[in-house]
Formats: C-alpha cells, structure tokens, sequence
C-alpha cells in the first residue's frame, strides 16, 4: 500500500506545489496511522520518503515527533532509527542529541537503546585523537561514572553492564605485521597480519629486497576471503647472501633481515599488554582501579550476580591482565558455576585471556611455545602463532583441534595430550607436522 | 440564606469540610435526602483555600466572634419537655494566633519628595488600619497592627477560657510578656519608617530610609528587586491558599476513591515531583533519592550507598515475605533495623524522614509499613512520583464531593449557622437541629465537624498543627522545569520537625513567578497554653529554606550571601486548634469528623468517612461510580444542572495541560482509570460559588 503512495508521488504530474501540500497532508496521514500502530516499518520508511521528497521539510518538527513516540516507548527501535534518519538530514547539533540520551537514561536507565545512541554518538562527538572508534578519555571516565552509579542502582540491569562493557572494550585493534617469514628455498615470503585482509588488498602490497621492488603472486593460506597470513611466491628466487627483504602491505611495513648461511629467517612482532588492551593513562587507571574496588564492594553486597563478577573480570583484565591474572581465573570459574548455562563462554574467556598472557611473555622468535596446564579449551589469537614449530597444548580442556590449526605451515611437533579431544579436523592441513602426539583423549570420531 | 429549608432530612451535615464532603457525597448518592449546612460563606472549612485578600482578610478577622445577626430564636417553642437542647458552640476557634505580613514596599506616589511616601503611608495606616487589602505598606508592613493583634489575642483568650477553666493559667503570661516582645519584634521590623524620622538617633535606620527613598527617585532606571506592593496584590485572585495542604498517596484511598466514585472528573492533578530535605549539620536542600531514577541521579549519595538503599527499599516494597530479615527488630526503633541494614547516616535520614515519614523512634513494624506504603505510592502516576496534588489547592477536594452531593440532589446551605441539637431526653438521640433563623429541621443521623461540637461535649482544646504559609519569589530550589516540591526539614536542636509543601503556578497556587511554600509543624506540648510566637517557632524552617523576607533584603541590598534562596514576599502565621471529643455527652446519632491534623495524606480523613458511612448505612455500597453527565437521561432538575456544570468546562481548559499532561495521560491509561480529568471549577470564580449549581436543588 505504501508502496503504491509512493509511486502516486513520484509519477504525479500535478503542479509542484500542490505536490508540495499532498505531501504535508500525508504527513499528518501518516502521524495518525503511526498513533495506531508506533511500530510499523512502513509508516516509518514512508515518513522518510516524504521528508526527502518535501523541499524544505521540517526537521525539527519530525525531532519532536521522536520525542513524542519515545516518551511513549523508550525502546521503540524504529523511532530510534528514524531519529537517527532526521538528524543526520538536519544537522541537528550532535551534543544534543547526547543531552536528549541523557535525559532519557535519567528517566529509566534500564534502556539499552539509548545507552546505544550514546555509544554512537559519543565517539563522533568526543572522538578520541589516536584510536578510531573510541571516545575522548576525559569522557570516557566520565561515562564510567554514570554507568557506575547505573549498575549500583540496579545490579541486575543488563543495559548498563553491556555499555560499561563497550566502554572498557577496546576499539578496533590497529592493523599491524605480526610476522613476516622468508625462506630461500623454495622462495617464498610469509606475511601474518592482525587483521584479516582482502585478496585485492593484497595484491597492492610492495615487497622489496634490498630496496629493489619484486614482482610476484600473493596466495592466500586458505581459501577464505579475508585471510590473516598470505604467501607471496616471487617471480624471480630470492638471491643470496645477506639481504634484507621489507614488506608494505594495508597501510604498514616491516622489514627483516636475513644473514648469509639462512636459508630462512622470522620476525615476530614485539608483544606487550597494550597488545590486547588498550593503553590507559595514569588518570584513566586511578578511576578503573576506584572502579575494581567499589566494584568488589558490591559484589560482596550482591554475591553472586553474575554481572558483578564478569566485570570485576573485564575491569582487571583492563588494569593489568597479568597481575590480575589467578584472581581472574578464579572469578571465572565461580561465574561457570554462578551462571552454568554460559560455562563455555567464560571458559574460553579464560581460554583467551591464557593464551594472550602467554603471547605477551612469550619469545615467538623461538618458534617453540608451550601452553601446558592453561585449562584452556579454545586456542585463540592462533594469528600470532602463524611462526610455530613446536607446540605443546598437552594437559589442557580442548575439545577439538579444528579449522583453527590450519594456520601451521612450519609446525613439526604437537602434542596434545591429556585433553578431552575428540575431533582433529585441523590437522590434515599442517604440512609440516612430523610429530603428533594425542594421548589421553577422547575417543576420535572421524577425520575426514 | 434565609430560605426555608425543608422539615426533614435522613441526614444533616454541619460543615463542609472533606470528611463531611465525602460523607455528604456518598449518603446522597445513594438516595438519602442530606441538608449540608456550612456557618461559613465558604465551602471546605479547615480544609479550605483561598485566594490572598481573603486570607489575609481571614487571619484578620479570625479572633473576632461570626456577628449573630439572626434574631434570638425562641427555643421553648421548639423543644418539647422529653428533649434537651445541646447548645451548638458559639463561634469557630478553629485558629489562633493569626497574623499575616506583605513584606512589600508600595510603590512610590510622589518620587521627588523624599518623605512623601511616608506621609502617604501614615495616613493610609489611620485610614484603614485593619483591612489588609486597602492598608498601605511601609517597607515592612505587618498589615494588621500588632499591638491591636495581640490584644485582640489575648481577647480571644480570655473569651476561650471563660468557656473553657483549664486554661486559664496561660493568661498572664501572655499579656505580661507576649505584647512586649510582638511590639520590639515590630519595631525593628519596621526599621524606621515613621520611627526613623522621628528617632534621630537611629541613623542605621535613617539611612535606610533614605536609601529607600533614593532608590524611589530612579523608579524606572533601577529595576526593583523585588515587585511592588500594588503589583502583587493586582493578582490576589490567582492565589489559592490552603488552610490543611496535604499531598495524596497515589495508591492512597482517597486517590482509589475518586477513581471510584468518579469524582475525579471534577479535579485535576499534579504530581509531587521531587522531595527534598536538609541533612544534619547542611543548610542546604538536597532531594532525596525515592525512586529507581532518582538514586541513579542522586549525586549526593555514594554508589555503595546506593546499591545498600536500592537493596533495602527492594526488601520493603514486600518485606511480609521475608520475615527473617526483619523478626529481631519487630519491636526495636526502625532506626536500630536501618543501621541493622548497613544504611548510612545520609540514607537512614532519607528513609526515615523523607521515605518512611517517621522518626527515629518509630518501631520497625511501622517504619516498615509506612515505606512500603510510600513504595506501593511511586510510580503509579509518573515513574518516579509518589504523590499528587490537586490542581487550585486542597480545597477542591470538599468541593468536589460537594458537587457530587449536590447533583445527586443534596442541599447545600451555606451562611446559615445550627444554634443547638436536639436530642430525645431518655434514649439520648438527635430528634433534629434549630437553625439560627429559628427552623427546626429533623433528622435520622447528625455528622458534626469538630469545630462545630457542641460546647459541653468538648473535652478542651489544643494547638493541633502550626502553620506558616509563604509567598516567595522563586523555589526554594530552582531546577529548569518548575516543581512541586515535598520537604521534610527534620528536628534540630530545639526545633521541630516540619513538613513543607511547595508549589507555584502549575499547580495554579499562585501567579507566574510566585512560589507558594506551606510549612506545617506540631506545637511543642511543653505548656499547651503558652502563646508561642509562631515566627520563632518557624525561625529554623524559613533560615533553611529562605534568604530572608524582601524588606530584609532590600536594606542588605546587593548581598551576595544566599542569593539563590527565594525571599519571602508575604507570609502568614496561624495554629490550627481541634478540640477532643466527650463521647459521653454525645447522643448516640451524632457522628463527629476530625480537623485536618498533622498527617500528610487523606487517609485518616477518608477512614473516617468510610466508617461513619458504613454505621449510618451498613449494607449501602460507598461511594459507587458516578454515571457521567452524557449518561444521565435528562428528565430531572438535579442532572440538568450537572450538564450546565459541563457546559463549563470547555471554557475551563487549562493553558498548562500541555505534554506533561499528556504524557500523565498515556501512563494513567495504563492504570484502570484516569483521574487527571479537567478541572471544573472556575478560578476566577469567588469562593464559596463554586457548587452553586447544586444548590438550585434547595431553592
């Protein structure tokens, strides 16, 4: 029906400005059908064709028509998407828009939707100089202090623990060269990324030996779109002698050099804390470290609430990850028991924070990890690992060695003992395995 | 009112006050034929507003015994050898110790002439000494002379003991000390108008004066602090004064009973927006954290604090259901139980004082009640309010059940006094009333205001509530929307405790930029017969709350200190007497209804009503909904009249009933039934009209 409105005001021949009065009148039309029924797309979508369509439609107007249906129904979504259709057609000033979340949480604070809007307009209102995404630090604490007087409020509020969360998260993660891998022979060139890229991105990357730009092919390590780790296979071989082969690829570079008698040479990334987390200034870890203790202080007043908890463990993993790391693990079994249906989640949580940990000591250059007696059950950030020959997952929880392992393309030893495998799918594509060692498992169903 | 009335009722209510209202309303409703009489020209009795002139006219006159024009009514001739006559007491002494002041400087007459204004004042003072309304101001003008006043107190007095033995002993004190004391208050009051000029030695004051006098000289250059004399009393009639403010409880019954009843299509409402109170050791009002958006606002309290005062009023809302946490404490102080509850300082003064409305003595049963209570109250209307209020002041409560009377064919009378009952000598029931014209009018059953017993069933009287009314220039607290405001400024030191209600235009209590503040306290019962100078027992209240009164601060002139308090530009000051009730000497068919009193809600009055109403009429339904006009069929004179009465609401409609209201609206419809329906009383309107159109029926 909408649809036929819309055609009848596209096609119609009639004078401009009688268009121009059709469609004022369809707007009051369409204020009444959404007095009816406040959660019709329809409406909704007719609204902004008509507003698109008038000349100079009335912005402020449709603002205070938001406010309207959200006084009714702070959570109705779809005047929340319209509100965000009109203000970015108005210019309406941003910070108000912050101001209106503001009074909105005021009024309920258990409103995911607004504690949302605010999420997305903070970083463009308040955008923070270094990382993208993320907002100004003098705000953030700021809103760390109004989520905190939220969840004290009410503990059991979700909306609240899910924006503290988002505050604390980190923004994306910079995209960076974990590991660039050279061997002579055969001649390739093995580059492991943060973040996955394109095939096309990676055809633009510039690999130069001694200065001199190569040509070659990129191929990915597995069929997926985006990949992490992409082999370059040069047209011509790598020559010998001590060479010192760059890479530029999606914005960055590195550089690694290889002495005379290698036949191959790796360069790992320095890991430090701020790896996994965001780098925080004094001023910001005096207010988390505030925050972990009136936290803690509640979590005595309301034992056992699972969002206390978890964010007992966010914030500590915020602070200091390593320091924190026992009493971490310790919160998160007793969330696998406070809150059972989510064990897995928290147990790979762990899992993460484990494997991160290790990263952060770990000597990558080595190619020789061992993650024994972690209790993990998930191997995760598998991308800084890319450079691995030896790995020793033994006396873990893991279920399976899956598609995850498929990263392995120097990997000669992996032993994985007294685990609870039962799966070992990831295997069959770890050329250079010479060593496996799975006892004490479960019984293996099928390798396919 | 000197109709005559017809011979015999079921039932006849002496006073229009909001028990008797209730009553009068739910009896009529139901088919009994009711005379309401009132001695007053006035509907609501103690629970009645009014607009300044009259008020001030009101605290003026109070002393003075109501004239008994009528002529003396020949009382052999009505009353039979088997009955005794109860003579009905001769006047009102519902208050005392009235006084009221307009701290507002008149506006100047004749600018260049430095002591013009003066002169112009003395003369006016000789020519209307008493009456407020036409009595010029000085600087500080106490509008009815002191001296007269407290003579007039002690007049007063000394009449009420002569009714009355016990009370005899405070006599002398006051007119030993109190006249005094009043005269030396007044004369710094004054600060030298004529005092000055004459009292050449008072230069501080000689100054003032002539500050005063050269800030006149530039009327229109500097714009005055505060409005003149004139300009204030221009709007006396959008004033509306309570005598017994009281906020509802939003699940109280008396809410619940103008659903039912649907008398609430007669009234409008706001909500009580926020409560404020003063902490110990601050002078400064703080609101307190009620609601779940309140503490997650409040900025005043920790966020331990306030996961400890959520976990606690979380307990409250249904603590029947968990006994172990209370049982220990069933017999303590609530106070002890709080501190059981690891509640701070700050938060067990929010509960006690503001939450529960108790004190610290009170025992954890009842505190526990009583925030329950509260707690059943927020959020019904508006998430985060507990209270309402009606729009135009308390006194539209008995005159809406009035009205309801009236269209369901009660009589209204008002301005006609009962001089006496009668009563059957042996089986001690009421046979009827004599009325000051001298009809005789019988009845089943007979409901009496307090105020209106007669004199031999009284059991003495005492000061029930001490009150001071305020009108400021802005809130005690300004905020960016106005507010109504509940206060509770807790006892310190040798102060009480006193409950403040603050409200302004929206409420249509006052005209735009006034403020409206009622401050409420018990009377110390350390001597029930000494006169207390109210403006001391208020002192405490008014420093928390106020910079001073608009003379003060015209002479401090420029002062910084305290520049966002509000100035008190007119108050008054009365006791609210109630007297006990003999029950002995009562006969057995006469019902009698309480004052107002120091509680904060209805309940109690609404208690009352039901009761007496399920004695007179056991097994009748009380107060059953009333039909709406559109429903009535129109055939009889009575439901007419009900449809003129609507004719005039549309004329009525509200400029405030913007969207605030209707966001009250949607939340109400969420509710069973909407209370916040429009108002139907006209402001402009001179009280004591207002249910005029019921009263055709008695014609």
């Amino acid at each position: 029906m909408w649809n036929y409105r819309k055609k009848c005001f596209a096609n119609s021949e009639k004078p401009k400005s009688e268009i121009e009065a059709m469609l004022n009148s369809e707007l009051t039309f369409i204020e009444s059908c959404l007095r009816n029924n406040p959660k019709s797309y329809g409406c909704w979508h007719q609204r902004c064709f008509v507003l698109l369509k008038l000349k100079t439609p009335d912005w402020k107007r449709e603002l205070q028509l938001c406010n309207l249906f959200l006084q009714f129904d702070d959570r109705n979504f779809h005047c929340w998407d319209y509100r965000r259709f009109v203000c970015s057609h108005s210019n309406h000033p941003l910070k108000d828009e912050i101001d209106y979340t503001n009074k909105l949480i005021e009024s309920n604070f258990s409103n995911y939707s607004s504690w949302h809007y605010r999420s997305k307009l903070l970083p463009e209102v308040y955008p923070d100089s270094s990382v993208g995404n993320k907002i100004a630090e003098r705000k953030l604490l700021e809103e760390l202090e109004l989520v905190q007087n939220a969840f004290f409020t009410d503990p059991n509020d979700q909306s609240a623990w899910f924006y503290h969360k988002w505050l604390l998260g980190r923004g994306h993660p910079m995209q960076s060269i974990l590991s660039l891998h050279v061997s002579r022979f055969p001649s390739t060139l093995t580059c492991t990324l943060r973040k996955p890229i394109k095939e096309e991105d990676c055809q633009q990357a510039l690999v130069r030996v001694n200065g001199t730009v190569i040509s070659g092919k990129w191929k990915p390590h597995s069929s997926a779109c985006y990949m992490n780790t992409w082999t370059f296979t040069p047209h011509e071989k790598i020559g010998t002698g001590l060479i010192s082969v760059s890479c530029q690829v999606d914005g960055v570079e590195t550089q690694i050099t290889m002495e005379i008698d290698d036949n191959e040479a790796l360069c790992c990334a320095k890991n430090t804390i701020e790896t996994f987390c965001e780098s925080s200034s004094d001023a910001k870890l005096l207010v988390l470290e505030e925050e972990l203790n009136s936290c803690r202080e509640l979590n005595e007043l309301e034992p056992d609430n699972k969002w206390v908890v978890l964010t007992l463990v966010f914030l500590m993993k915020a602070i200091d990850p390593i320091r924190f790391f026992s009493e971490m693990k310790e919160l998160l079994k007793s969330l696998c028991i406070i809150d059972s249906k989510r064990s897995c989640y928290y147990q790979d949580l762990h899992s993460k924070y484990a494997v991160e940990n290790w990263i952060i000591c770990a000597d990558l250059q080595s190619r020789k990890a061992d993650l024994r007696n972690k209790g993990i059950t998930r191997l995760c950030h598998v991308e800084f690992l890319v450079g691995l020959t030896h790995l020793d997952l033994s006396h873990n929880k893991l279920k399976a060695l899956g598609s995850t392992f498929l990263v392995f393309p120097w990997l000669q030893e992996l032993k994985a003992d007294d685990n609870e495998i039962t799966e070992i799918d990831g295997l069959k594509a770890l050329p250079s395995l010479i060593t496996l060692s799975l006892n004490s498992n479960g019984t293996i169903l099928e390798l396919r | 009112m000197d109709e005559v009335l017809p011979e015999e009722f079921d039932v006849i209510l002496i006073g229009t006050g909001l028990p008797e209202s209730v009553l009068s309303g739910a009896l009529s409703r139901i088919g009994k034929t009711v005379l309401h009489v009132d001695s007053n020209e006035y509907y609501g009795g103690s629970w009645a507003s009014f607009n300044i002139k009259t008020f001030d006219k009101l605290m003026s006159e109070t002393q003075m015994h109501q004239e008994d024009n009528s002529n003396p009514v020949n009382l052999e001739a009505l009353i039979s050898e088997d009955e005794e006559f109860l003579l009905m007491s001769a006047s009102q002494q519902n208050l005392s110790n009235c006084q009221s002041y307009c701290y507002l400087s008149k506006q100047p007459v004749e600018p260049n002439v430095v002591a013009g204004p003066d002169e112009v004042e003395i003369s006016d003072e000789k020519d209307g000494p008493v009456d407020v309304a036409t009595t010029a101001p000085t600087m500080v003008q106490k509008h009815s002379d002191t001296e007269d006043l407290s003579c007039r107190d002690v007049d007063f007095e000394e009449r009420n003991n002569s009714d009355n033995d016990n009370e005899k002993p405070g006599v002398s004190d006051k007119q030993s000390g109190d006249p005094a004391k009043e005269k030396s208050t007044d004369n710094d009051s004054r600060n030298g108008q004529v005092d000055a000029f004459n009292n050449a030695t008072s230069e501080e004051k000689l100054e003032n004066a002539s500050d005063q006098s050269s800030q006149a000289d530039l009327p229109h250059k500097e714009t005055p602090l505060f409005p003149f004399y004139e300009k204030f009393y221009e709007n006396w009639r959008r004033f509306n004064l309570d005598l017994s403010p009281k906020v509802m409880f939003s699940r109280g019954q008396l809410v619940e009973l103008l659903i039912q009843s649907n008398v609430c299509r007669y009234l409008e409402f706001r909500n009580v927006t926020r409560t404020l109170t003063v902490l110990s050791g601050e002078n400064r009002l703080q609101p307190v954290p009620c609601s779940r958006a309140d503490v997650f606002k409040s900025k005043f309290v920790t966020v331990v604090e306030k996961r400890i005062l959520m976990r606690f009023l979380t307990l409250c809302a249904n603590f029947e259901q968990h006994p172990q946490e209370y049982e220990a404490y069933k017999d303590r102080p609530f106070q002890d139980f709080l501190q059981s509850k690891h509640l701070s300082t700050k938060v067990q003064h929010f509960i006690i004082h503001s939450i529960a409305m108790v004190s610290e003595q009170t025992s954890t049963m009842e505190g526990l009640h009583a925030t329950q209570k509260f707690l059943k109250s927020l959020g019904r209307y508006g998430s985060s309010h507990a209270f309402l209020y009606p729009m135009y002041g308390v006194g539209e409560l008995p005159q809406a059940f009035s009205r309801l009377s009236a269209v369901f064919g009660g009589t209204f009378c008002l301005r006609r006094r009962v001089i006496g009952i009668v009563a059957d000598k042996t089986s001690r029931a009421v046979k009827g009333v004599i009325d000051s014209t001298g009809q005789r009018i019988k009845c089943q059953h007979l409901v009496l205001d307090e105020s209106h017993l007669p004199d031999i069933c009284r059991s003495g009287f005492k000061r029930e509530v001490s009150r001071a009314i305020y009108v400021t220039n802005k809130s005690v607290s300004p905020s960016e929307t106005e507010e109504v405001s509940l206060i509770t400024l807790p006892p310190i030191g040798n102060f009480p405790l006193y409950r403040v209600i603050e409200a302004g235009p929206l409420c249509c209590l006052s005209p735009k930029n006034y403020y409206v503040v009622h401050a409420l306290t018990k009377p110390s019962c350390v001597d029930e017969n000494a006169i207390v100078d109210l403006k001391e027992t208020f002192h405490s209240a008014e420093k928390t709350m106020f910079a001073g009164t608009a003379a003060e601060l015209e002479i401090a002139n420029n002062n910084e200190s305290d520049k966002q308090k509000p100035a008190v530009l007119w108050a008054a000051y009365f006791n609210m007497m109630s007297c006990g009730v003999n029950n002995d000497s009562l006969p057995g068919n006469v019902y009698v209804m309480s004052s107002p009193g120091f509680e904060l809600g209805f309940d109690k009055a609404m208690n009352e009503a039901r009761r007496t109403f399920e004695i007179i009429c056991p097994d009748e339904e009380f107060l059953p909904r009333a039909p709406e006009p559109e429903e009535i069929v129109f055939d009889d004179e009575g439901y007419k009249s009900e449809n003129n009465g609507n004719s005039r609401e549309n004329s009525n409609e509200q400029p405030e009933a913007g969207n605030g209201d209707y966001m009250e609206t949607e939340e109400d419809l969420q509710e069973e039934e909407e209370p916040d329906v429009q108002g139907l009383i006209d402001q402009e309107q001179g009280v004591g009209d207002h249910v005029s159109d019921g009263n055709g029926d008695n014609a």
